[in-house]
């Protein structure tokens, strides 16, 4: 059993750095942090429930681990991007035909930007393929959390990504 | 001004968008995408920046998975359990310069050894590529990084590869006398391939920011 596990864990590893990725907003710190979360898994793995997808929790090892870790050291500032720099880099047709890293660049910001809470809810659905059952099981929060905190980060993004032309749907409520 | 009040809310159209709707709430929506522009511009830009945060963060699937982290997960119960080596956080990478100065100092070594590959690992940690049989498996690099993370020589680091349970062990014989930049070892890999013990000797350089670089020779059946 716990052999099993531990060869599935290797296999979610590449998953598992790019939420982790995502969430910490560098590599370096996403993979310290997956590191820290497969030492807490390992730990406990007698915890884990037969017939529960292990993705799930090791998805929930690593959010909560973040949340915890960003607790810890409360004097570092949230992951700082100021909404008007971000305007600043709203892709508009001038900007389309740059090199695309750079869009890559505000994308990142963009997703660093959004309220903690959302950003993990948008990584778990748009990166990671979860269905909003999934997301909302890893964070254990309801469905319809899931979905109304969704809709406010995806907006966002679109925004500050595309501001103009999105700019009429910024009353979501939820 | 006053509007039309809507037919529909934001949330509908991301779940629309993200294919979570039951069947009947698809075609209604597909109904109102069909009838009001704004939707249909919401629903569009929503899909471009799902699949844009998508793109921005696929880095990890399209590189190795650091070898700190494959020993952190462990190759087997008896590697943890006997893991005295403290697997440190590294946040050197090799830069290409560097990489390319390692190349050149190995590809020298490597003359006296014969015929080899080597990689090194702009993702971090180690990188093994071409094995025996055209795969390395995470847990003879999680072996590999233990042992050179040791470094003493004799030192012992069996594994047990998850798929095919293939059993093999790898064993520093010393370091290298020579002088290239950085802190080589030699090792021995060891495994049994259809019954027949299989012996391969590499070469592994230590850059100044702690990540290794690692040069395997072809194997060679043991007599």
């Amino acid at each position: 059993m716990t052999q099993e596990l531990r060869a599935e864990l290797v296999g979610l590893l590449p998953r598992l750095r790019r939420f982790a990725y995502g969430l910490t907003g560098s590599l370096d710190d996403g993979d310290d942090l997956v590191q820290g979360a497969c030492e807490r898994a390992l730990r406990r793995l007698d915890q884990f429930q037969p017939g529960t997808r292990f993705d799930s929790w090791m998805y929930r090892i690593v959010q909560n681990l973040w949340i915890d870790q960003r607790r810890a050291r409360q004097a570092r500032p949230e992951t700082g991007v100021e909404p008007a720099d971000l305007e600043a880099l709203a892709v508009g047709d001038a900007e389309r035909e740059l090199d695309s890293r750079l869009v890559l660049g505000s994308v990142q910001r963009a997703v660093a930007t959004l309220p903690e809470e959302q950003r993990a809810i948008l990584l778990l659905v748009c990166v990671e393929g979860q269905s909003y059952k999934a997301a909302a099981d890893v964070l254990e929060i309801p469905l319809g959390t899931v979905m109304s905190r969704l809709a406010r980060a995806r907006l966002a993004i679109g925004r500050a990504l595309e501001g103009e032309s999105i700019a009429t749907a910024s009353q979501a409520k939820g | 001004m006053t509007r039309q009040p809507k037919p529909w809310v934001e949330s509908m159209l991301v779940a629309y968008v993200d294919n979570q709707l039951e069947p009947a709430q698809m075609a209604a929506v597909e109904e109102i995408i069909r009838e009001d522009p704004e939707a249909r511009t919401i629903v569009a830009v929503l899909r471009r920046s799902a699949a844009a945060v998508k793109a921005a963060f696929d880095q990890p699937l399209r590189e190795p998975v650091p070898a700190r982290l494959l020993a952190a997960v462990g190759p087997e119960e008896a590697a943890i359990e006997s893991n005295v080596v403290p697997m440190r956080a590294r946040k050197g990478r090799l830069d290409r310069p560097m990489i390319m100065a390692l190349a050149a100092s190995l590809a020298a070594l490597a003359i006296g050894f014969g015929a080899g590959y080597w990689q090194a690992a702009p993702g971090g940690g180690i990188r093994l590529a071409g094995g025996p049989d055209g795969t390395e498996s995470g847990q003879y690099e999680a072996a590999l990084y233990q042992a050179l993370e040791d470094s003493n020589p004799g030192t012992q680091v069996a594994y047990v590869e998850a798929a095919g349970g293939r059993r093999g062990a790898v064993t520093i014989v010393g370091p290298v006398a020579a002088n290239v930049s950085g802190n080589c070892l030699e090792f021995r890999r060891e495994w049994s391939d259809a019954g027949a013990k299989v012996v391969s000797r590499g070469l592994a350089c230590r850059s100044d920011t702690g990540e290794w670089s690692v040069l395997s020779m072809p194997p060679k059946p043991a007599s």
